[in-house]
């Protein structure tokens, strides 16, 4: 069966978290369980790579952290939320999967069901 | 759950408990428990869900970067290959004795430290107390009290006998011990503080009963309380500091910030702050600062004044010292990389 590329979606792993931060603000397992659901349980994100996301991206400051009671049983979380400059990357990093996408398409045999190692 | 908590403590049992690393760890076990909860909500069995939750945790060397512990991911990989025998994890309760031990041992030395320092006093009472004939007993006083003295600081390390095994290095805190620890150590600061500064008038102070007494009082034994006062104030500041520093050194010592190493990548999130002289030539000045002004001291008491009035360089430096360092220093708000640098970043507080 083929696997999800390892490397490729690497660098996207920043883009799925924002997107699903545009809206509204979230947390770990929140946004885990949203990306598994979305990519139709194709992806599922690890706790480690999440992490590392929120703390570089946190660094880059493209979101920010905050600490909220949540309402079953008053577990403390912690949330973040998308920052300007987040919005900013966000929509630079859109357009460079398009142009990737469009490249690397061309060369993708339409027929072929694993073009992807 | 408790299968993960281990996990996850053992993951982690090599990290150094810097804050970055302490916010990771809290995070992740929150993810993990969310994900273990619902999956038990979904009808898993307790295996099940324990068996996901841990496949999909990941790899610690992921996180090695962004939270400061490259050295320490790439130490356990070597040790795991080299099969070298994983750390003892300190549970909380044993945090918790471990504490209470060293704040007994801490008090047993402070009290110790205190009583020789007190000793003098014996020879001072003794002499104006006693008749002339048995006035020797004033000596016996003396050593007494040093003995006693000399019998608690044996006491205070007596009590953190059993607690040798921490010595060897081969130790980590279990979660639950590091969130103990750290609350602890939150809550002792204020009381901390409040005994240094006592600690530090007591002994900056000392000397007044005496001066007050020599000027006001012309009777010949109550003359002498003033000496006998000037080592209560300096036993008791002395203890008091000596009490502080060792309960903190128990403190630093549990969750590995004793060495300058362990300190490292102390995330903050948008800024450090840095503080450095604006000026060269004060930044060469202030180098040798403290050396000049011991120098000075010594020289002039060795010299000159005398020891009697020389103690008035420190409080003048110290003075001076804050404000030097008001008006030379900027501070300096460095944007922090994604890379973070290896440099400990320890700030030098001179009081």
């Amino acid at each position: 069966m083929t696997e999800i590329s390892s490397d490729v979606i690497r660098g996207y792993n920043d883009t799925m978290i924002l997107y699903l931060l545009l809206n509204e603000p979230s947390y770990g397992y929140e946004l885990s369980k949203q990306i598994k659901t979305m990519s139709d349980g194709k992806y599922i994100i690890k706790e480690t790579t999440l992490y590392s996301a929120f703390s570089r991206m946190e660094k880059n400051g493209y979101i920010e952290s905050f600490v909220m009671e949540t309402g079953d049983g008053g577990k403390k979380r912690t949330y973040y939320r998308i920052t300007e400059p987040g919005r900013a990357y966000y929509n630079e990093k859109c357009e460079e999967w398009l142009l990737t996408k469009e490249v690397v398409e061309k060369f993708i045999y339409e027929e072929s069901n694993n073009g992807n190692n | 759950m408790e299968t993960i908590r281990n996990y996850l403590d053992a993951m982690f049992a090599n990290m150094p408990n810097t804050p970055s690393v302490i916010r990771a760890r809290e995070e992740l076990w929150q993810m993990m428990e969310d994900k273990y909860n619902e999956l038990i909500e979904e009808g898993k069995t307790e295996n099940e869900a324990v068996g996901t939750v841990i496949s999909e945790f990941g790899n610690l060397s992921e996180l090695a970067e962004a939270i400061g512990i490259e050295e320490e991911v790439k130490q356990q990989e070597i040790e795991v290959k080299a099969e070298v025998e994983p750390k003892v994890i300190v549970s909380a309760d044993e945090a918790r004795e471990y504490m209470k031990d060293k704040a007994d041992s801490a008090f047993k030395r402070g009290l110790g430290i205190c009583l020789i320092i007190m000793s003098f006093i014996g020879i001072i009472i003794g002499e104006k107390l006693l008749p002339p004939s048995i006035d020797a007993l004033s000596v016996l006083f003396f050593f007494g009290i040093i003995a006693a003295g000399v019998v608690f600081i044996v006491l205070s390390n007596t009590v953190l006998h059993k607690w040798t095994f921490l010595r060897s290095e081969k130790f980590t805190l279990s979660m639950d011990a590091t969130k103990l620890v750290i609350e602890e150590k939150d809550r002792f600061a204020n009381t901390a503080s409040i005994y240094k500064t006592v600690g530090v008038i007591l002994c900056a102070l000392c000397w007044i009963p005496a001066a007050l007494l020599d000027e006001l009082v012309h009777v010949r034994f109550v003359d002498d309380l003033g000496g006998a006062a000037l080592f209560v104030m300096v036993g008791i500041g002395v203890m008091l500091l000596v009490y502080q520093a060792q309960i903190f050194e128990g403190y630093s010592y549990l969750l590995k910030t004793t060495k300058k190493e362990t300190i490292k990548a102390t995330y903050s999130p948008e800024k450090q702050v840095k503080k450095v002289y604006s000026n060269t030539a004060v930044e060469c000045i202030m180098a040798v600062y403290w050396p000049t002004v011991t120098c000075l001291y010594l020289m002039l008491s060795f010299g000159l004044v005398g020891w009697l009035w020389t103690w008035i360089i420190w409080p003048v430096a110290a003075i001076v010292n804050v404000i030097i360092n008001r008006n030379a220093m900027v501070e300096v708000h460095e944007e922090k990389t994604v890379k973070l640098t290896k440099e400990t970043t320890v700030e030098k507080e001179i009081m």
